[in-house]
């Protein structure tokens, strides 16, 4: 265990985003309340650290002894969170307006929450694992109650908090587990290591599957899959929209990666155990999530099942990558998936603002969409392409998204699920397509030909989002070559050795 | 281990002790109760009425949750400094960028009026 | 563990236990003695005969003659516990601090951490005691202990860093000892001012972890009768009220040993080596050891019957906002010396 300042340089954006919290909050307290001077701070500082994450990296590939990451594809997750947080505060920028909020709170800890996001995207260690999981999630469970005098809200944080802290012991179990089994390894390729030495005669104890298991329940909490999904439809309606769109796409993205680098690079030995226990859950993730959404009148907690199901998707990769040979597939075909998913998704919250903003009541219903069409053209066209593109139809990023993690389960033989998962790509074209029939087919209301009053970093939002979700649609071929180099240079367990 | 025996040692015997008085006490004192005398009591006057386990003020429980921060902080602080000597400027340092966010942190508390009771 | 050991054990923790009484007797006398004084009346005169100094002694054994009541409404279980947690946290926090070269129940290798941790076992006990009671008075009374037991934890944990820095050990006699010859060797003196303003924090700070004035609103009698042990009677009584007198001593004793030195004189000349005379030695030791924590003692209830009480958010402001950012400080300054000299 020896210190290398250079290392420093491996987690230059994680401080710097960790020094932009300090500053914002520093502000907020000692200079300025004003919404624009946090918000232009918090902005341009997500953006230099966007920055920092390309151009600043150790050469270093094995550094704090090989507790973080320190490759391409860590890179790029990097500024793929930066960038979901980036959006989550241009979104923000509007809606905080006439509340009564702490907006330097409130932006702390949107950079908070992404401080642990990308501690937990660049782990391979459990330790490093665990932090950033809490930083994460503590940052979470505050933002889901931010609107105190809602009860919903309060109802949101008192959920997730709760269960949150029950899903971690689940996880801190495991790893206490994991980490006796291995003889007293945290190192995700030294567990890989360790792994290796059982069968035979010399079989693994069955603690480490216990482990394994209680691991998998922890972190499948935290990527809301079926059957540990209960808490994100109430969360995700209760919190600030702003803040659900951002814990939609910013936590899964961090949590799935970590999953995916344990799973598909620490226990790919055992992935004869594993790998059919994840089938089953992606399954049954895949196709709940997307039943019960068929059922929803909230645009919400449409959503959030539908995140829901999207987890599923996205743990065929995980799955995946269990099989050997298939992992950069697999690992590069989730890159591009949660491109395409944090566009998609992050475009449609926006526009769920604004429509509910246009209420009285604010109410987030489905029916709000009614002609939408009529006065919107072009709000209602951005939403039809995100349903769209949510949907999995081509020419658009949701589609390639898919291609890929589904071309990626196939070549690892896993067709049933394939097929299943195609299933239920369709089950979920009815109430994506519900909300296009909506604001096409029906005839408009009082309420739809409300003047919606985008501003303009909504505009910003939904133009950037429709204008990358079509060119990923068009041509994937440069963000796939992106993502596939990143997964190729991921570090594997044979590079980072640390045998004592 | 052996350090700690007369911890334990010690932690018997006084609870030993105590039983003992009580076992005294109730042995030689009287026992003559009444209804009146097992009411809470409040100056000699009836207990006002409602149950005394109301809600409090949220600034107790504040307090509790800032005791917890600062004192895990302090906790921390004790293994450096016994080690500080040795790990010099560089676990000086170290400290300083804990102390400096914590620091940030009760700057913080301190100017969203945490601690103001009213 | 052979049976030597074993009776060393018992000898050490029958003398511990001797001491608390003895220093918990004579504190209550002079607590009252000096109150009487203060307040230009002369205090129990009769009992024992000169100066009333079996007062304590005829007090105790009427307490064990009192009924044990338990109120009806009381949670009985945790009424019943509280005491014993809060006696036996004092007590068992008295196994470390050294009275002698030898005369220490156990020389822990984590002593001071150790002392730390355990005495803040005792605001369970009191917040237990409050609750447990179903009274408001002892609510309140419990409540506000605690709050103020805990925040004062923390400028007390970081001036007590101050010798741990500079000796750079935990142990108890470790610490004594970097203070042997002479008064100008002591902690309190050392890297001048501010040890100084680590024993200064520290002593405040301790008066209001054993809810002394002018940090006693705990207790405060004109609006909370008696505060978290208002229901208590009898012998249970007598436990809080002896683990609050061995408290005082053992903030005392704390202070004395990490500050003051500890149980060496202020000269060299007047103690007795441990060459010529281990059991002299230790003798004299203990003399100078007890002799600074009734000192301290005395302080403490001098400013009981000189101060008046503060009220709640001034203790929360003196607490949070002066003592805090000051140890804080103190730590980095004196980090800083130590670091800079050295190299």
């Amino acid at each position: 265990m020896t210190f290398n300042p250079t290392d420093l340089l491996a987690i230059a954006p994680e401080i710097a985003v960790l020094s932009l919290a300090i500053l914002v909050i520093m502000i907020e307290v000692l200079i300025s309340r004003s919404e624009e001077v946090l918000q232009g701070i918090t902005a341009i500082g997500l953006l230099a650290v966007m920055a920092v994450s390309i151009f600043v990296r150790s050469t270093s590939a094995n550094v704090f002894s090989g507790m973080v990451a320190n490759d391409d594809f860590t890179m790029y997750l990097k500024v793929l969170l930066t960038g979901i947080a980036l959006l989550a505060i241009l979104m923000s920028k509007d809606y905080l307006k006439g509340k009564n909020f702490r907006v330097g709170e409130y932006y702390t800890l949107i950079l908070l929450a992404t401080v642990g996001m990308m501690i937990l995207a660049s782990s391979t260690d459990l330790v490093t694992m665990f932090l950033g999981i809490e930083t994460m999630s503590i940052a979470l469970y505050a933002l889901a109650g931010f609107r105190s005098e809602c009860s919903k809200s309060n109802e949101a944080a008192m959920k997730y908090f709760l269960l949150g802290a029950f899903s971690t012991g689940f996880l801190l179990y495991g790893i206490a587990l994991l980490y006796g089994a291995t003889g007293g390894k945290t190192n995700f390729a030294d567990i890989g290591i360790a792994i290796t030495a059982f069968g035979g005669d010399n079989p693994a104890p069955a603690y480490l599957y216990a482990g394994i298991g209680l691991i998998m329940v922890g972190l499948l909490f935290k990527v809301a899959a079926v059957p540990f999904h209960f808490w994100s439809p109430d969360v995700y309606q209760g919190a600030p929209t702003p803040v659900t769109a951002f814990m939609s796409a910013g936590p899964k993205a961090a949590a799935i990666i970590v999953f995916l680098r344990l799973f598909g690079w620490a226990l790919p030995d055992m992935s004869i155990a594993w790998q059919p226990i994840l089938g089953v859950v992606a399954a049954v993730t895949m196709v709940t999530g997307n039943i019960i959404a068929l059922s929803q009148q909230n645009i919400k907690r449409m959503l959030a099942y539908s995140s829901i199901s999207h987890a599923g998707y996205l743990l065929l990769a995980v799955i995946a990558a269990g099989t050997a040979g298939i992992r950069s597939d697999a690992a590069a075909g989730m890159l591009f998936y949660l491109v395409a998913y944090y566009l998609m998704n992050m475009g449609a919250f926006t526009v769920a603002i604004l429509v509910s903003r246009a209420r009285l009541d604010g109410d987030y219903q489905i029916n709000n969409y009614q002609g939408l069409a009529a006065n919107h053209p072009w709000i209602a066209g951005a939403m039809a392409l995100f349903m769209i593109s949510l949907t999995g139809i081509p020419p658009t990023a949701g589609f390639f998204g898919k291609l890929y993690v589904f071309s990626a389960a196939v070549k690892a033989g896993f067709i049933p699920l394939v097929v299943i998962g195609v299933l239920a790509s369709a089950i979920s074209a009815f109430y994506y397509l519900r909300i296009v029939v909506y604001m096409y087919m029906r005839p408009e209301t009082a309420e739809s030909s409300k003047d919606l009053k985008p501003t303009p970093a909504w505009k910003t939002i939904m133009i950037v989002c429709s204008i990358l979700i079509i060119y990923l649609g068009v041509m994937p071929g440069m963000m796939m070559k992106l993502a596939d180099s990143s997964s190729q240079k991921i570090s594997s367990p044979n590079r980072v050795v640390t045998l004592k | 281990m052996i350090d700690y025996f007369p911890v334990l040692l010690l932690m018997v015997i006084v609870a030993f002790m105590a039983a003992a008085l009580l076992a005294i006490t109730t042995f030689i004192g009287p026992k003559r109760t009444n209804p009146d005398k097992e009411l809470p009591f409040e100056t000699g006057n009836l207990p006002t009425p409602g149950n005394a386990r109301a809600q409090f003020s949220v600034h107790y429980y504040l307090v509790a949750i800032l005791f917890v921060v600062f004192d895990v902080e302090v906790a921390f602080l004790y293994p450096w400094a016994v080690q500080f000597k040795q790990l010099g400027l560089f676990g000086l340092i170290e400290m300083l960028v804990f102390l400096f966010i914590l620091f940030i942190g009760w700057l913080f508390i301190i100017r969203r009026g945490v601690l103001e009771w009213k | 563990m052979t049976w030597l050991d074993l009776l060393i054990a018992v000898a050490c923790v029958a003398g511990v236990l001797g001491f608390i009484s003895v220093v918990a007797l004579v504190a209550i006398w002079t607590e009252r003695k000096i109150s009487a004084h203060i307040h230009d009346r002369l205090g129990p005169m009769e009992t024992g005969g000169f100066h009333g100094w079996a007062q304590t002694i005829a007090d105790m054994v009427k307490l064990l003659q009192k009924e044990d009541i338990i109120p009806d409404a009381a949670d009985k279980p945790l009424f019943k516990l509280a005491p014993y947690i809060v006696l036996s946290a004092t007590i068992a926090s008295f196994v470390v601090l050294p009275f002698g070269a030898h005369l220490i129940g156990t020389d822990l290798n984590i002593g001071i951490y150790y002392l730390v941790a355990i005495s803040s076992l005792e605001v369970a006990g009191i917040l237990m005691a409050g609750w447990a009671s179903n009274n408001k008075w002892a609510l309140f009374g419990g409540m506000r202990s605690a709050s103020q037991m805990i925040s004062f934890e923390i400028p007390i944990g970081l001036s007590l860093l101050i010798p741990i820095m500079i000796v750079g050990s935990l142990s108890m006699q470790d610490l004594v000892g970097a203070q042997a010859g002479g008064f100008w060797n002591w902690g309190v003196f050392s890297h001048l001012p501010f040890a100084m303003i680590a024993f200064i924090v520290y002593f405040w700070a301790s008066l209001a972890e054993v809810n002394r004035t002018p940090f006693d609103l705990p207790e405060g009698e004109s609006e909370l009768v008696a505060g978290f042990h208002v229901e208590y009677s009898g012998m249970r009584f007598a436990m809080f009220f002896l683990a609050e007198f061995a408290n005082m001593f053992l903030v005392a004793g704390v202070a004395v040993a990490l500050f003051l030195g500890g149980w060496h004189a202020p000269f060299s000349f007047l103690e007795i080596s441990a060459e010529s005379n281990v059991i002299l030695h230790n003798l004299v030791g203990f003399f100078w050891f007890a002799s600074k924590g009734m000192v301290l003692l005395f302080i403490q209830q001098w400013l009981r019957w000189t101060l008046p009480r503060l009220r709640v958010d001034q203790l929360m402001h003196v607490c949070w906002k002066i003592f805090l950012p000051f140890s804080f400080v103190n730590v980095l300054i004196v980090s800083l010396w130590i670091v800079l000299t050295q190299s």
